[in-house]
């Protein structure tokens, strides 16, 4: 199990940093295409962790927390680290006997202990609790990347509406669905069209990864075969961002609507 | 980098009971206390019997945000009043069904629906 990607931070241990552990951490999980369920998830761990870091780890600002997330194969782990100064002076064995006890409170109207005890225990797949070299507590997060990572047929549902002159390939997001022959059906289905003249209409998508980018791609090269053209409508700026930055919008036109899109195909 | 929220108090015409509150943005520890000081004070408001929280544009909660709407859903039921949650997106629903707080209070996916239980509620 090799490492793939690990990035350190170290911060002042205040609770205004806590919006940016949480914008980080929610960046870093779609540059590996996490779900968006996920990552909304997972920015909740990595704020809870932090929270209780500056809380009880440190005294004051002029403290420090340190952030480690490493990315394996297989999986992705938050290890967060405090200078122990702050007011609690629990032992990792003593943390866990009081997260033991919140987890057995199941009163759902308590006001706290809610963070490790059921958001981080519910939302990783396990975490551990050691004495820190920086002083104080470390607490390793870990999450398993075959729950959170997009897969084709999680994200792509299409359907293909066939117009007298053009056929038109709407893209959906459509999360949790597993139909692994979605892609395969596509493809089939664009192959056997008896036409030449093809819009990608990307209106309904959010995001898009780097599967949805090679099944663009893919896609192209068929029309390309059938010597067809294509034209891509309804693009978000996001979208447009990832698409000219892997060179796609170089080869396939981008128009903002059917009628720009229908007349181009039909030019010539 | 801070992190923001607005908060809007809006009243429903002919229903003075009724108090809207629509949230805007993120809560976690650091902003809190500025959300809880408006909400505590409709919650003391005696005329106040219905506190319907949209949170259509509430992006991030935590677990002492959650803590804190629980101390506001016993401290409301004490004194009488219904809190309920209008109108929550995915990702807050996602939370507030994992700590349970959605088995204790009232949640609808329109602020049309909850308006319609609060004047059921009101003729009964």
């Amino acid at each position: 199990m090799g490492t793939k990607e690990q990035v350190s931070i170290v911060l002042p241990a205040d609770l205004r940093f806590s919006n940016t552990i949480r914008n980080f951490v929610g960046d870093l999980l779609r540059v590996i295409d996490a779900k968006e369920l996920w990552i909304n998830r997972l920015m909740l761990v990595m704020d809870e962790l932090f929270m209780n870091a500056v809380k009880y780890g440190s005294k004051d600002k002029t403290d420090n927390v340190f952030l480690t997330i490493e990315i394996t194969e297989e999986s992705i782990l938050f290890a967060i680290e405090d200078m122990g100064t702050g007011n609690s002076k629990l032992t990792p064995d003593e943390l866990q006997k009081i997260i033991q006890q919140s987890k057995e409170d199941t009163s759902l109207a308590k006001t706290s202990g809610r963070g490790l005890s059921v958001i981080v225990s519910n939302w990783t797949d396990g975490f551990s609790i050691e004495k820190s070299s920086k002083g104080g507590m470390k607490v390793i997060a870990k999450k398993n990347l075959a729950d959170i990572i997009e897969t084709p047929q999680d994200v792509q549902q299409v359907s293909i509406d066939a117009m007298p002159e053009v056929a038109i390939i709407n893209f959906s997001q459509k999360l949790d669905v597993h139909d692994s022959d979605v892609e395969k059906e596509m493809i089939k289905n664009v192959e056997a069209m008896n036409k030449t003249l093809y819009i990608f209409d990307l209106e309904s998508l959010n995001y898009i990864n780097s599967v949805f980018i090679g099944l663009l791609a893919k896609l192209y090269g068929i029309v390309m075969q059938k010597k067809g053209k294509v034209v891509i409508i309804n693009l978000s700026d996001t979208i447009k961002d990832t698409l000219n930055m892997v060179g796609l919008t170089d080869i396939i036109p981008v128009v903002s609507n059917l009628e720009e899109a229908k007349k181009i195909l039909l030019s010539s | 980098m801070a992190t923001v929220v607005t908060i809007e108090l809006l009243g429903l015409e002919n229903y003075p009971s009724v108090k809207v509150f629509v949230f805007k943005g993120q809560i976690d520890e650091s902003n809190l206390q500025e959300a809880s000081s408006k909400l505590d004070g409709i919650i003391a408001d005696t005329e106040t019997r219905y506190i319907l929280l949209n949170f259509k544009e509430l992006e991030f909660i935590n677990s002492k945000v959650i803590g804190y709407l629980a101390s506001v859903y016993s401290t409301a039921s004490e004194k009488g009043k219904k809190i309920m949650i209008v109108e929550a997106n995915e990702g807050i629903m996602d939370i507030l069904s994992l700590v349970g707080l959605t088995t204790i209070i009232d949640h609808y996916p329109t602020l049309e629906e909850a308006i319609e239980v609060v004047k059921t509620d009101m003729e009964q």
